[in-house]
């Protein structure tokens, strides 16, 4: 019967649009700039019904308009999460990690998956963010796991380094991975062939130096001077190398100082702004080229030029604090309002759309004077609201991809209307 | 004027086709179930409930029931939510969102939170 059958559904898509708008009115915050609603039928579920997303870290969209994942995947899963993937299993069914890295295409089919170890680089412990060059290859951060929570500075990755999970350690088992911690950054081509490593893991000769890294969140390109620009978030820097070998061009700390200054204390709203990086977790270049950062536990986005120079800063919302949480896969650390950052899609990327995770909305910021104009998403489990949204990407159409991480684990499409 | 005409004239008869369709497809249904067994099918509706009002985040659901006015009733663990989805509910709060929503929620059938209780 394939015919009534596509009749039939034309008219739950009809019913649906109508709920959808109606739904939409509890999920839309106090908005003066682009207004959005969820897009609940984004992305298809998958094909292998037994694959599961863990922790998301990172979303991007492509020059194709294809959009793109990576997330933790077994070692984010809790236990009744991944039973195919203990040892002995413990359901034949459901579940088990889908692969890392994900592209899907706009109607949210799955056109590609690969990722893990493989020869002559080391797949992160914890990945961070996913971006796109202009010549198609997909770069990922080993963000690594973070931190303890003592310490000031936090990465993409959501898990915190030294915490024992409640199950038993070991990959896939719900515990950290082994080996030394995530500071390196890879480069693949988009079907997932190996080739750049920048940094290594467990090798993190401090903020000056020019060939290693320390848990890195994020990168962005300049496709014209062939650059990469990696937030470097254990430096507490921006580093810049060349995008084909990976050789050092030039590095900046927080206001575009040239030293790097002391680690700052834990952020209090009234103190005076840090003058170094709490946290750099995400960086973005606009089309008139300047470099958007996100300091996230410090609530603030900072603004340079290409070569470093400090042009502005914005606060995002100054009273956001944090908590660390303990789960069944480690502990996560959920601080700060600046998680990701990304431009609107007109010519001019008038506003700048920022996931804050601890606080579970996106902030739509206007972008020349980083004052806000309004906010989408609220707390919860719904479609359209979210838990620790920590990573944000906006396609050709304005179409906005929005992650979550610790267990929100799912990837949100949301439409302008 | 005259194609204003067949557009409207067009969707009059997508309408029709839709509703000649659909009675096809539960006569076929019907006339399954006669022979044997048939399962129903289901599918997902991602626009119920509604987004909780005040802020309001949800624990482990355990608990649920319809009445016999079709309304949805659940009952939820607000004790497993963790720091961050309670941020604040903490003292002091530590972010904008949640509060932990009380434990007995009562929906119509549209989504909406119409009572709450318990605790």
């Amino acid at each position: 019967m394939p015919l009534p059958r596509r009749v039939v559904c034309c008219w739950v898509l009809v019913l649906s649009g109508v709920l959808a708008v109606q739904y939409d009115a509890a999920t839309q915050g106090s908005n003066a700039g682009p207004r959005y609603q969820v897009d609940p039928w984004w992305p298809r579920p998958f094909t292998n019904q037994s694959w599961v997303l863990g922790s998301v870290t990172g979303v991007t969209v492509d020059a194709q308009n294809h959009i793109w994942v990576i997330h933790r995947g077994g070692d984010s899963l809790e236990t009744n999460e991944k039973g195919m993937m203990l040892t002995p299993p413990s359901a034949t069914l459901c579940c088990q990690a889908a692969p890392s890295v994900l592209e899907f295409d706009q109607k949210g089919v799955l056109v590609s998956n690969w990722g893990g170890p493989g020869q002559g680089y080391a797949w992160p412990q914890s990945p961070g963010s996913l971006a796109v060059d202009a010549k198609g290859n997909v770069w990922i951060t080993a963000a690594g796991l973070e931190a303890p929570p003592t310490t000031p500075a936090r990465g993409r990755g959501d898990a915190v380094v030294g915490e024992a999970p409640a199950a038993a350690p070991g990959r896939g088992r719900g515990g950290p991975p082994p080996g030394p911690p995530d500071a390196h950054v890879l480069k693949f081509s988009r079907d997932g062939k190996f080739l750049l490593q920048i940094g290594a893991p467990g090798k993190m000769d401090g903020p000056d130096s020019q060939t290693t890294l320390n848990r890195p969140s994020a990168v962005a390109f300049d496709a014209a001077a062939n650059e990469v620009f990696v937030a470097d978030t254990g430096n507490r820097r921006i580093v810049v190398f060349d995008a084909d070998k990976g050789l050092y061009k030039r590095h900046w700390f927080a206001y575009g100082e040239k030293a790097a200054g002391a680690a700052p204390t834990a952020y209090a709203p009234n103190d005076p702004p840090a003058k170094s990086f709490r946290d750099v977790t995400c960086i973005d270049i606009a089309r008139d080229g300047l470099v958007y950062v996100c300091d996230r536990s410090s609530n603030r986005i900072q603004v340079f030029r290409k070569d470093g120079t400090f042009v502005k800063e914005g606060i995002v919302s100054k009273n956001t604090l944090g908590a660390t949480v303990t789960g069944q896969f480690g502990v996560v650390s959920s601080h700060g309002s600046a998680w990701d950052l990304a431009f609107s899609s007109d010519a001019q990327q008038r506003y700048v759309l920022v996931a804050n995770g601890h606080d579970k909305k996106v902030h739509i910021l206007q972008r020349d004077t980083l004052a806000p104009v309004g906010t989408f998403g609220s707390g919860g489990r719904y479609p359209g609201q979210f838990l620790a949204v920590g990573s944000i990407a906006v396609d050709a159409q304005g179409n906005v991809y929005a992650g979550e991480q610790h267990h929100g684990k799912r990837v949100q499409k949301f439409v302008t209307r | 004027m005259k194609r204003n005409l067949l557009i409207g004239g067009s969707f009059l008869a997508l309408l029709v086709a839709l509703a000649i369709a659909q009675s096809a497809v539960q006569r076929v249904a019907a006339a399954q179930a006669q022979n044997g067994v048939m399962a129903p099918r289901f599918e997902v509706d991602p626009t119920f409930p509604k987004p909780l009002p005040n802020g309001w985040y949800q624990g482990q659901t355990i608990g649920l029931w319809v009445d016999a006015q079709d309304h949805v009733w659940i009952v939820h663990r607000p004790d497993v939510l963790d720091a961050a989805e309670g941020a604040s509910s903490q003292t002091p709060p530590t972010g904008e969102c949640c509060n932990i929503a009380p434990p007995i929620l009562e929906f119509d059938q549209a989504g909406n939170l119409l009572r709450h209780w318990g605790g």
